[in-house]
């Protein structure tokens, strides 16, 4: 369900980053949201993005999103930049969220990259607000290109830990440092590009912390679950067959045309009767079936729904 | 098969009171009592002279006297006093089980004796908050496998349909709709639920006469086996319930649900209802209270039917379906812990 917006306010936060307060174009409230939850954004009809939800500027049932201009991406962000003006009408989905904070008030480590720091900026507010401890590290490339500085250093003070690759004193995030001296029992919440996240993630694993304490959401999984699909090979191994899987099809469906016949159930990612193992290759995970750890491990796949991260996946079929 | 290795509730507190207490509990009938210094024992339902169920004997200063011959026999099941009789022989003792009596429960632990660990046991503490959260329990008995009921308790969408008069209300929509997050976890799994800007159901309205349109949750917290523990509740649209729940004004409902196997395809529904609304005024307490049984009755009638089915069909020629994320990730949290348990019993 859409819902027409206007854009009310646009600022540039920073160097390619712009932010957006959008109003309900009826003038009545949008629906509440938890920190971390997101929104698809219809910048003009057909572009759909979806875009982490900052914490309300003015009126609390007003949308504040950020908008990273990202000139090597599908073009969306660019689009943005380009197109959106104060009074602009556009669309806005129900929020969603699956980056949600935890119940309590225990120790919170926030690790931000880039424009990763928009869902995290709302999450930090509510820890903040719930009186919770956390510390908030936010990496960017320089102090022109971080989003937010000034709102993040006079709400949160001392908890926020600033990580520049250029300019005068860069100094990169020390994920080991930031990590050393922090609880075991801390919630870890991570986002910003997929080797910023692996990065955070590889070093919280090392010391210990599990799947249910470390809690990330990386922008290109977001993009490409929203994204246009694409064709891809399958190598059917035991069967001994090779195929494409078209864009507007899935893997069950061209391993069936080519008479290779796979249990099913719910043919949506709940049931997990279809896992298949996985030989080579790395699959673009969508089900719901699957735990963190099964995911990462790549080595079984729902074909039901779930696609391919690299151009080939060999199957056990 | 069982999984032997958890503890379930046995029973509530206050049903252990002068009498003993006869419940099969995973397949073995059971006697519970409490003694003179009331400390809850679980024995065995069987006396080790001729083998008569204990339930039909009585507490003395010393334990639970068999109703036959009257031997008695302490919390650990070791007999204390054989009348006419001197020396008490090594065999004269039954089986006892480790329990806790924690929150307004009774936990019982029927597996490994060494490995019984009270510090697992979920903590209740509304149970002991009676000025914040007055409540009221219940058990029902439910001739159907408790994995069912756990089933039931993992997809909410079934309040559409089932409790449409209670806490369900006439939207199907809003339910079928409602954004849902499933986090499984080592011990079980979390999930949340929110209903936006909807119409309180029946019981919610009856509840707090002041909702309007309401941003409405569930939030439930399964802990395998089988005790599930729920926070549901609704604001008026524009109190922010989604930055925080916790605030007066609106509904609010503590749910504990306890399923303890009795027999492969029957259990005990212990469960309890804390009012987080009016907390002064015991009639709405009560009121609460009436509400939910009406509404686990219906769960009961439904469930009992779905069990006579399934025994007489059996389980192949289902469809899993988009509502049965969080059921299948319980199934499988039940699954990894009876393959632990097998392990465990074999080694």
């Amino acid at each position: 369900m859409m819902r027409e917006v206007r854009v009310s306010f646009l600022a540039q936060e920073a160097q390619e980053v712009l932010s957006v307060v959008l109003d309900a174009a009826d003038g009545k409230s949008l629906p509440s949201f938890e920190p971390g939850a997101h929104v698809d954004v219809e910048i003009e009809p057909g572009l759909v993005r979806q875009y982490s939800l900052c914490p309300p500027l003015r009126s609390p049932r007003t949308y504040r999103i950020a908008i990273h201009r990202d000139d090597g991406g599908r073009g969306g962000s660019v689009r943005a930049h380009a197109v959106l003006r104060e009074g602009a009408r556009l669309a806005v989905g129900l929020p969603r969220n699956c980056f949600a904070l935890e119940p309590g008030s225990h120790d919170s480590v926030l690790f931000a990259g880039g424009i990763g720091i928009t869902p995290l900026l709302a999450m930090a507010c509510e820890l903040q607000r719930r009186g919770a401890p956390f510390h908030l590290h936010y990496s960017a490339k320089s102090d022109a290109h971080a989003a937010f500085t000034a709102e993040l250093e006079s709400t949160l003070g001392e908890r926020v830990h600033f990580h520049f690759s250029e300019g005068e004193g860069a100094a990169r995030l020390d994920v080991a440092a930031a990590l050393a001296n922090v609880a075991p029992s801390a919630h870890l919440y991570v986002c910003g590009s997929k080797r910023y996240a692996d990065a955070v993630v590889t070093e919280a694993q090392a010391r210990g912390w599990g799947d249910s304490a470390i809690h990330r959401e990386s922008f290109s999984a977001v993009r490409e679950a929203s994204g246009e699909d694409i064709d891809f090979v399958v190598n059917a191994k035991a069967s001994g067959v090779t195929l494409t899987v078209r864009k507007d099809q899935s893997i069950l469906e061209a391993l069936q045309v080519a008479g290779i016949s796979i249990p099913t159930s719910c043919e949506q990612g709940i049931c997990g009767t279809c896992l298949t193992r996985v030989l080579e290759g790395e699959p673009d995970h969508r089900d719901a079936y699957l735990t963190d750890t099964e995911r990462a491990a790549n080595t079984q796949i729902a074909v039901c729904c779930s696609r391919a991260r690299s151009a080939r996946l060999v199957l056990d079929v | 098969m069982f999984i032997r290795n958890s503890w379930y509730v046995a029973a509530w507190a206050d049903e252990i009171v002068h009498a003993p207490l006869a419940r099969t509990l995973l397949g073995e009938p059971i006697v519970l009592f409490r003694d003179r210094t009331g400390t809850v024992g679980a024995l065995e339902d069987r006396c080790c002279h001729r083998g008569t169920p204990l339930r039909f004997g009585e507490v003395v200063e010393s334990g639970l006297q068999c109703g036959y011959h009257g031997l008695v026999f302490d919390c650990a099941g070791s007999c204390v006093s054989i009348p006419g009789q001197a020396k008490i022989p090594a065999k004269a003792r039954v089986l006892s089980y480790p329990v806790v009596e924690k929150d307004e429960f009774v936990w019982i632990w029927m597996g490994d004796a060494d490995r019984a660990d009270a510090s697992r046991i979920l903590d209740y503490p509304f149970h002991n908050d009676h000025a914040r959260w007055p409540h009221k329990h219940a058990v029902y008995h439910i001739e159907a496998g408790y994995k069912l009921m756990v089933d039931n308790l993992m997809d909410m969408t079934h309040l559409a349909y089932v409790h449409k008069s209670t806490i369900g209300g006439s939207n199907a929509k809003i339910h079928v709709e409602a954004q849902m997050k499933v986090t499984p976890k080592e011990t079980g799994l979390h999930y949340l639920r929110w209903m936006l800007n909807c119409d309180p159901p029946p019981t919610y309205r009856k509840a707090v006469p002041e909702l309007q349109k309401v941003d409405r949750w569930q939030e439930f917290e399964f802990i395998a086996p089988s005790s599930i523990v729920q926070w549901s509740g609704a604001l008026n649209v524009g109190m922010g319930a989604q930055q925080n729940r916790d605030q007066p004004g609106g509904f609010s409902l503590r749910l504990f649900h306890g399923l303890t196997p009795e027999t492969e395809n029957s259990c005990h529904y212990f469960w309890s209802t804390c009012n987080g609304y009016r907390q002064d005024e015991p009639e709405a307490t009560e009121q609460l209270f009436q509400e939910i049984a009406g509404a686990f009755s219906e769960d009961k009638a439904i469930v009992q039917a779905q069990q006579a089915t399934l025994d007489a069909t059996g389980e192949d020629r289902l469809v899993d379906i988009v509502s049965d994320s969080a059921r299948i990730h319980m199934r499988r949290t039940l699954d990894r812990l009876q393959n632990r348990d097998g392990a465990a019993t074999a080694a």
